[in-house]
């Protein structure tokens, strides 16, 4: 069953229509890729799962999002948004322990500092905790708040474009990560502008076109030359390895 | 802060409150502060402590706590280290109730007129800021508002001194824009301490919600923040705070600016943790200032808000030039 659900989910922003009628759940265990052009829609989306828009049409277990309490919705799901870092040039470890704060601080500090300390272990950040934000890199700020949503320990996690500002073996790592997280049962929703990487790490992908759900479905189904000419306007060259099929975008579509 | 700068700021504090008591032009030996206080030894030395020097360092405190503590919240809100209560306005709005409370004499008529017009129209001018900044708006358009509202009120403020009534009361209104901490008595610490106290109280509270915004709204939105609760907080915090140092004290600039500046490396760089430090730390800026006005040489006393002002306005140039080049 689905843990989040959008259900003929519309959305509006001042008098346009960003997202119209786009239904899709994710269930616990699996990587739910958004994907799609600039400008389709994906993280309005994925605010609208978050409960961070004005929306009507997305369900939490069942209960509109808007409905959940503020604190139980942030403990329930953890949203990395895409921002460059911190205003303040706060230490590597405060910014983590962000993560925490929904949770209520009373005799379970321990659990906290576990949390944390776990999700600067997943992130891959143990050597840079005591450095402060101002002086990390683009990709090493990245990480750190990859981790801060981690250590919200929330079963869903929504995250827009985690891997854009990385290297590719931060990539890989990243998204293996995320990965792990969804095999140990959490519900991933990851916005993906990397399509050979949404066909190998995640389960299902949704692909949106100018504000509508265009396709959804295994990536192997979706991720067909078709879509791939006719939304994304490129033409791509495939492979395999060891197994898994892999393609390479080659050339644009001539317009 | 760890420990040992608790202890050093509130040591430094309490040093600060005492020279209070010291410094002024009657001359009472250090052994005999403490003794006047509680009422004992010379009359004229227990006057001049008990009603001249107490309400006047009580007034210092509270005065530089609301600005400090205000500097901490609007700078953790507008994540923006040059906002502080004057630059966004709500200094200046406050400063036009109380030159208007002085200009229909209704500050001669009732004790409570200048602290209730000031902090209205310091909680009007705050949401003046709001609404003109819109409700997504960046760091740089609330400033801007800020500025824009500043402007308006000292243009209203300079109206007012213009059609005022007679050279009294205009004397009354320009001493009272240059702020000072003189001639006040334990009535104007009664009547300002509430106003002063909660909005503070209301300021301490929203530092979960600074801690969660230094991540951007969106990511403090998801951490289960209430953003618009903790706007309508912080703009309500700042009037009563501010309003009441304002009615107590007049204009008093640069103190929320430069405190909480200064503290940030002490509270590892955390909003949360900058709040109460910037209390104190604006308190016992205040009250220097204070003794320093009371004990430079001059024919007429230094205003306490000129004094801030010459030191401030530098400050903010500085921090301005310095932030240009770490973004150059």
């Amino acid at each position: 069953m689905s843990i989040l659900e959008a259900r003929r989910l519309r959305v509006r922003l001042g008098r346009r229509d960003v997202l119209t009628d786009v239904s899709v759940g994710i269930t616990p265990g699996e990587v739910l890729g958004l994907l799609g052009p600039n400008g389709a829609g994906k993280t309005t989306l994925l605010k609208a799962l978050a409960g961070l828009l004005p929306a009507e049409g997305c369900f939490l277990d069942d209960r509109p999002v808007g409905e959940v309490p503020a604190r139980e919705r942030a403990r329930r799901m953890a949203y990395l948004p895409q921002t460059p870092g911190s205003h303040w040039p706060m230490s590597v470890r405060d910014v983590v322990s962000l993560g925490r704060l929904p949770h209520h601080r009373d005799a379970r500090r321990e659990r906290d500092r576990a949390a944390i300390d776990r999700a600067i272990a997943e992130a891959d950040i143990g050597s840079l905790v005591s450095r402060p934000m101002n002086e990390l890199s683009g990709g090493e700020r990245a990480r750190v708040l990859l981790a801060r949503a981690l250590a919200v320990g929330a079963p869903v996690l929504l995250a827009d474009e985690p891997a854009a500002f990385l290297d590719a073996a931060h990539q890989l790592r990243v998204l293996q990560l995320l990965r792990r997280r969804a095999d140990r049962g959490d519900a991933v929703v990851v916005v993906l502008h990397d399509l050979s990487a949404a066909l190998r790490f995640c389960d299902r992908v949704a692909v949106l076109g100018g504000g509508r759900l265009v396709a959804l479905g295994t990536p192997a189904a979706v991720l067909s030359d078709d879509v791939l000419a006719r939304i994304f306007g490129i033409r791509v060259a495939r492979g395999e390895r060891e197994g898994t099929p892999f393609f390479q975008p080659w050339l644009p579509v001539a317009s | 802060m760890t420990g040992r700068w608790w202890a050093a700021l509130s040591a430094a504090l309490l040093l600060a409150a005492f020279l209070s008591l010291l410094v002024g032009s009657a001359n009472i030996p250090v052994g005999d502060v403490i003794g006047c206080l509680a009422g004992q030894g010379d009359p004229k030395a227990v006057t001049v402590i008990r009603e001249i020097r107490l309400p006047r360092m009580l007034l210092g405190l509270l005065v530089g706590g609301a600005l400090g503590i205000s500097g901490a919240a609007l700078q953790g809100l507008l994540r923006n280290p040059l906002a502080e209560p004057g630059l966004v306005g709500t200094s200046a709005s406050a400063g036009l109730g109380s030159v208007v409370a002085i200009y229909f004499g209704w500050a001669a008529a009732h004790p409570l007129a200048l602290p209730l017009a000031a902090i209205g129209t310091g909680a009007v001018g705050t949401v003046l800021l709001l609404l003109a900044a819109g409700r997504q708006a960046g760091p740089m358009t609330l400033i801007l508002a800020g500025v824009a509202i500043s402007s308006l009120a000292v243009a209203l403020t300079s109206l007012a001194m213009n059609l005022s009534p007679n050279p009294y009361a205009l004397t009354e209104m320009v001493l009272w824009l240059m702020g000072s901490l003189k001639d006040r008595s334990m009535q104007d610490v009664v009547l300002a301490a509430p106003f002063v106290a909660l909005g503070g109280v209301l300021l301490s509270l929203t530092g979960r919600g600074l801690d969660a915004l230094s991540l951007g709204e969106e990511a403090a939105a998801s951490l289960g923040v209430d953003l618009s609760r903790l706007r309508h907080m912080i703009v309500i915090g700042c009037a009563l705070a501010v309003g009441g140092a304002v009615a107590a004290a007049g204009a008093v600039g640069f103190v929320g600016l430069v405190v909480p500046h200064l503290l940030r490396p002490l509270a590892r760089q955390r909003p949360s943790l900058l709040l109460l430090p910037s209390a104190m730390g604006g308190a016992l800026l205040i009250t220097l200032a204070d003794v320093t006005a009371r004990v430079v040489p001059s024919s007429s006393e230094m205003m306490l808000g000129v004094l801030t002002s010459i030191v401030g306005a530098p400050f903010f140039l500085t921090l301005l030039l310095k932030m240009r080049r770490s973004h150059a």
